[in-house]
């Protein structure tokens, strides 16, 4: 093989990585002051100097390329508001499902934390099934912001919430949809006060929110082929913490 | 991002032409520093292709990278410099100083990223045309404007190489 010949394979291999390897950024957003950030290589940390080590700790799996800071601003009321611990996970690449075990591990170095509740926005919720999956006995919960599981998760005796926006043009309803048999039986509700509150173990709590779409899980910006929400993104991110504080609630988590 | 790639294409194209050894690696990162922290992680890992030329001060060559790092996924355009130590028939002992610049990939726009390293390598030369080596150093980079949006954005890493060189003109017994 000729030096151009070489030399046009790997820009042809460099070209495809670029165009496949950009994450989204987060945009700006506001921090509490009572908010404390810590941040390793592998996670960020998100408490504050009165959280309830006692209640349950939030693990979070970040949307395929999208750079994990873009969910402090989504989940920092669980910290800040709630005095709950928690931990936004790093992957290799922006990409987590290169690493679906890393908060079954990353747990343990919260060692005040008993009880933790894994969730993850897109590929992010799929790869914490496969962790819920694996590491059955370390999470108490699981919640899924626009994904579905891959693995079987019929039998699980955890709770688990899903949740969707209606104008999300990126997550395939169809496989959504094809996938609800991975998840514990499900129940249809309108509103997070619908949530029971007696419980929801081996269930599974499917909650659209009206005018919602994909990237407003998040805070980076719009998406590509993503659907245009009808509501602004502090609303849809308002309802998503409403529906998980009565999800923890009903749970005792 | 359509300029960027055509940069890339470009220079590897005019550089390929005049190049007398081609080297294509795989890395791996291992760490264990970084502005916010001191402790073992793992920094990523990465795919390289370089051009080179033999000077009497050494190789001179340039290439390109693409590697997963902490911030996230980064191409960059390396300038690397090799000078030999010790040759011998069939393996010789280098190492490799390598600045980089490039850009951390990112939407809606990306990063200006930078490095240095420092690679010891050996090479074993068993034919005329091929060569493999091995390398284990140091590199320190940077994303100045990721701390904007993170805390880390500088990270010191041990980057280990596994790599074969084709030598377009083959080298002299």
């Amino acid at each position: 093989m000729s030096s151009s010949k070489i030399s046009y394979f790997f820009s042809l291999i460099i070209l495809i990585f670029i165009l496949s390897s950009c994450s989204y950024l987060p945009t700006e957003i506001d921090i509490d002051d009572k908010l404390l950030i810590e941040e390793n290589a592998d996670y960020i940390l998100m408490t504050t100097s009165s959280t309830d080590f006692d209640k349950a700790g939030i693990v979070f799996y970040p949307g395929g390329l999208v750079d994990p800071h873009a969910y402090i601003g989504s989940l920092k009321s669980l910290a800040s508001e709630d005095d709950r611990v928690v931990m936004i996970v790093k992957a290799q690449a922006n990409l987590a499902i290169i690493n679906s075990s890393k908060a079954s591990t990353l747990i343990n170095e919260v060692e005040l934390v008993d009880s933790w509740v894994v969730g993850g926005h897109s590929l992010g919720g799929s790869v914490s099934c496969i962790d819920v999956f694996n590491n059955p006995n370390e999470f108490d919960a699981l919640f899924l912001l626009a994904a579905y599981s891959v693995d079987d998760l019929s039998q699980s005796e955890i709770p688990v919430l899903s949740i969707t926006g209606s104008n999300d043009e990126v997550l395939d309803i169809e496989k959504l949809n094809e996938n609800k048999v991975n998840l514990p039986p499900g129940i249809e509700i309108n509103a997070p006060a619908e949530i029971p509150q007696s419980g929801t173990t081996g269930s599974t709590l499917y909650y659209n929110i009206q005018g919602g779409n994909h990237a407003q899980f998040g805070t980076y910006g719009n998406q590509n082929g993503d659907g245009e929400s009808s509501i602004d993104t502090a609303t849809q991110q308002a309802l998503v913490i409403e529906a998980l504080r009565n999800f923890f609630l009903s749970n005792n988590l | 991002m359509n300029n960027i790639l055509l940069t890339i294409c470009f220079i590897l194209g005019v550089i390929s032409l005049n190049a007398q050894q081609i080297s294509v690696q795989i890395e791996s990162f291992p760490a264990n520093w970084n502005n916010e922290s001191s402790e073992y992680f793992y920094g990523g890992s990465g795919l390289s292709i370089d051009y080179k030329k033999a000077f009497d001060f050494g190789k001179l060559g340039v290439g390109v990278e693409f590697r997963t790092i902490n911030w996230g996924n980064q191409i960059s355009l390396t300038i690397p410099y090799n000078h030999n130590y010790v040759v011998k028939d069939s393996w010789n002992i280098s190492a490799s100083l390598t600045p980089t610049v490039g850009l951390a990939l990112y939407r809606p726009k990306s990063l200006l990223v930078w490095s240095v390293e420092y690679v010891p390598e050996f090479t074993w030369t068993p034919r005329k045309k091929l060569e493999y080596f091995f390398g284990f150093g140091m590199r320190y980079s940077n994303n100045p404007a990721y701390g904007n949006y993170g805390k880390i954005n500088r990270v010191l890493e041990y980057p280990i190489k596994l790599g074969v060189k084709i030598n377009l003109k083959p080298r002299k017994e």
